[in-house]
C-alpha cells in the first residue's frame, strides 16, 4: 500500500514537477470545494467559473508555495477571496436557489438503499429543509458553516480563512446552527 | 432560546456526529463536472510542461530577489565609500584652503594637480549649495549640508537601484522570452493592414510582459513585419511535419455552430516563414487569424480574432494527439481549447470554452498551396 501523503506534501512534490500529486490533491478537494463555492453563489454556472479560477490560480502560484499554514487553508482562503471579488463585481450578496438543485438532491438521496422508503423521505424533507434555509443566512453565516461542513475547518481555521477573529468566526456559526436546528424542529 | 442554549448547541454541533450535519451530508453530494475535472487537470499537466519549476535551481523565478538585492547592497557600499571619498571629508572641511593644505603631504605632483582639481570641484558643488540656501534666505548650517549630502546620496541610490532593477528585469524579460511565444509569426501572419496594426499592438502588448521596450524589440518588430512581405517558404515545405502541409491551401466552409449562428468559413493557410503557415478567415462578423509552427516535434497554435473589437491574439500549446484530433490548450487563458482534424480534403476545427463547445467549424479543401 502506497505512502497516504499530507496535502502539503502533494502540493510540494507538484511545485517539484510531479503532475500526479496535484492530481491527488485535486480529488481530494475537489466535491468540498466545489460545493463550498456553489452554495454560496447558488449557480451552478458561476460556481463552475469560480472553482476553475480558484484552481487555476492555484497551479500558477505552486512556484511560489511554501508550507506556512495548511494547504486546505490557504486553498480556502483564495476561494474566499474570489467569491468576494464576484461579490463585489456584482454588488450584491444575494444567491437564489437552483431549480437543478432539487435534482441533485434526488440524486444524492437514491444512493442510499439501505434506508426505508419512509426514513428516505423525512430525511430527504429534512435535507430539503437545511439546504433552503442554508441559502436564507447572511452570507458571512453561511460561509463559516459551509467550511465547517464542507472543508472540515477549525473554528481558529474557519477565522483565519475569512479573516476575522475567532470569536466572531465563532458567533457566525453559533447563530447559523440555530437557525438551521429551529428550521429542522419546524419541519418535524 | 436563551444565549447558554445556542452555546450548547453549538457545542455539541462542534464536537461532531450530530443530526445537523449527518443530514446535511446526505444532500450535499454535488461534484463538480466531469469536463471542468479534464480542463483543470489538463491545466495542471500544461503548467509543469511549459514551465518546469526547479526547486533550487539558480534559474528558478526566485532566484532574482537574493541576487538583487545583493546587488543593491553591494552598490551602497560602494557608493557610500565612494561619496565619502569624494565629498564626506571635504564637505566637513569649513575651510576650503584646509582641503589645499591637506594636499601638501603628497609628494606627487599629479597627485597633487588631481587632488586640488577634485576639490575645487567640491568647492563649486558646496558654493551651488550655498547659493541655492541663500536664495531660501537661510544659512548653510552643517544640517543643511548633511541634507544636502543625504540627498545627493538618495539620488545616486536611485540611478544605482534603477539601473539594477532595470538590468533584473532585461535579464527576466529574456527568460520569459525564451518561454513565451513570440508574437513575430502572428505579425507575419497577417495579410489584411488592419490585422498587421493588430499584430504589432499585440507585438508591443508581448515586449510589455517581458516588462521593457527596447530598441532591439521595435527592430525586432519591424524585421517580423518586413518577414510577412516576403516569406521564407523554401526551408518550410522541407521541414514542416505532416500536418502543416496537411493544412496549406484554401479552404470553404462554415462555422456551424457560433455565439452568433452559422456563417461562412473561408480560409487560405499560406507559408509566413520556414516553419509557420497563416490563414485569415473573413465571416461576417470578424476575423479569425490561425497560425500555425512547427519546431521539432512541437506544433503550436497562435489565435487571434477581433470579436467585440478583441485584440488580444491567443498562444496554445499542443496538448495531445488523439486518434488524428490534434488539441490545444492556451496557456494563460485556460479555460480554452482547440481541436482540429484533418482528413485529406475535409478538416474541422471546435474551439471549446470551459469544456463546452464554443465554435465548430468544418472546412472542404477547394485548392492546394500554391507554389
Amino acid at each position: 500500500m502506497g505512502k497516504e501523503y499530507s496535502d502539503e506534501e502533494l502540493m510540494l512534490k507538484y511545485r517539484n514537477n510531479d503532475a500526479s500529486a496535484f492530481e491527488s490533491l485535486y480529488q481530494r478537494h475537489k466535491g468540498s470545494l466545489y460545493r463550498y463555492i456553489l452554495r454560496q453563489c447558488g449557480n451552478e454556472a458561476i460556481a463552475e467559473e469560480l472553482f476553475h479560477d480558484v484552481w487555476i490560480k492555484l497551479i500558477n502560484a505552486r512556484g511560489r508555495y511554501k508550507v506556512k499554514s495548511r494547504f486546505t487553508t490557504w486553498l480556502y482562503k483564495m476561494a474566499h477571496n474570489r467569491i468576494i471579488d464576484h461579490y463585489r463585481r456584482q454588488n450584491t450578496s444575494s444567491s437564489k436557489h437552483h431549480p437543478d438543485d432539487d435534482n441533485l438532491y434526488i440524486d444524492s438521496l437514491a444512493i442510499r438503499p439501505q434506508e426505508q422508503p419512509e426514513q428516505l423521505a423525512e430525511l430527504r424533507q429534512q435535507s430539503d429543509k437545511i439546504l433552503q434555509t442554508l441559502e436564507t443566512l447572511p452570507l458571512p453565516q453561511r460561509e463559516v458553516f459551509l467550511l465547517k461542513e464542507e472543508a472540515g475547518r477549525t473554528i481558529q481555521q474557519i477565522a483565519e480563512i475569512t479573516g476575522v477573529s475567532a470569536d466572531t468566526a465563532k458567533s457566525r456559526l453559533r447563530y447559523a446552527i440555530s437557525k438551521l436546528r429551529q428550521a429542522v424542529r419546524e419541519q418535524v | 432560546m436563551s444565549q447558554e442554549k445556542h452555546e450548547q448547541e453549538l457545542q455539541d454541533y462542534l464536537q461532531g456526529d450530530s443530526e445537523l450535519s449527518k443530514t446535511y451530508q446526505l444532500a450535499s453530494k454535488e461534484l463538480p463536472p466531469a469536463h471542468l475535472d479534464d480542463v483543470i487537470l489538463a491545466a495542471s499537466r500544461q503548467a509543469v510542461k511549459s514551465k518546469p519549476y526547479l526547486a533550487f535551481s539558480p534559474f528558478a523565478s526566485n532566484w532574482h530577489v537574493p541576487v538583487a538585492l545583493a546587488a543593491v547592497l553591494t552598490l551602497c557600499v560602494t557608493l557610500v565609500i565612494s561619496l565619502q571619498d569624494e565629498t564626506g571629508e571635504a564637505y566637513l572641511r569649513s575651510d576650503p584652503d584646509a582641503s589645499l593644505q591637506s594636499t601638501k603631504g603628497i609628494d606627487d605632483d599629479t597627485d597633487v594637480k588631481l587632488a586640488i582639481v577634485a576639490t575645487r570641484k567640491v568647492q563649486g558643488s558646496q558654493k551651488q549649495i550655498a547659493d541655492e540656501l541663500a536664495q531660501l534666505e537661510a544659512p548653510a548650517a552643517p544640517a543643511e549640508k548633511n541634507r544636502q549630502i543625504v540627498m545627493q546620496f538618495n539620488s545616486r541610490m536611485q540611478q544605482a537601484v534603477s539601473k539594477v532593477e532595470m538590468a533584473t528585469v532585461l535579464e527576466r524579460g529574456k527568460a520569459e522570452d525564451r518561454q513565451l511565444p513570440s508574437s513575430k509569426n502572428l505579425l507575419q501572419a497577417s495579410p489584411i493592414a488592419r490585422q498587421r496594426e493588430k499584430a504589432i499592438g499585440l507585438f508591443a502588448e508581448d515586449t510589455m510582459r517581458s516588462r521593457v521596450i527596447t530598441p532591439q524589440a521595435l527592430a525586432q518588430s519591424e524585421a517580423g513585419f518586413a518577414g510577412s512581405v516576403v516569406p521564407d517558404v523554401a526551408g518550410g515545405q522541407d521541414n514542416a511535419t505532416g500536418f502543416l502541409k496537411k493544412l496549406l491551401g484554401k479552404w470553404r466552409g462554415r462555422a456551424v455552430h457560433t455565439p452568433v449562428g452559422p456563417t461562412p468559413y473561408d480560409i487560405e493557410f499560406t507559408w509566413q516563414s520556414k516553419n509557420c503557415i497563416s490563414g485569415t478567415a473573413d465571416n461576417s462578423f470578424s476575423h479569425h487569424n490561425w497560425t500555425f509552427c512547427e519546431e521539432k516535434s512541437d506544433v503550436t497554435l497562435d489565435f487571434l480574432s477581433d470579436f467585440r473589437g478583441n485584440d488580444q491574439a491567443i498562444h496554445l500549446n499542443l496538448l495531445s494527439m488523439d486518434d488524428g484530433v490534434m488539441t490545444f490548450m492556451a496557456d494563460t487563458h485556460q479555460f480554452m481549447q482547440v481541436q482540429i482534424a484533418i482528413d485529406k480534403d475535409k478538416a474541422w476545427m471546435k474551439i471549446m470554452h470551459y469544456g463546452k463547445l464554443h465554435v465548430e467549424i468544418k472546412l472542404q479543401r477547394v485548392g492546394h498551396a500554391s507554389q
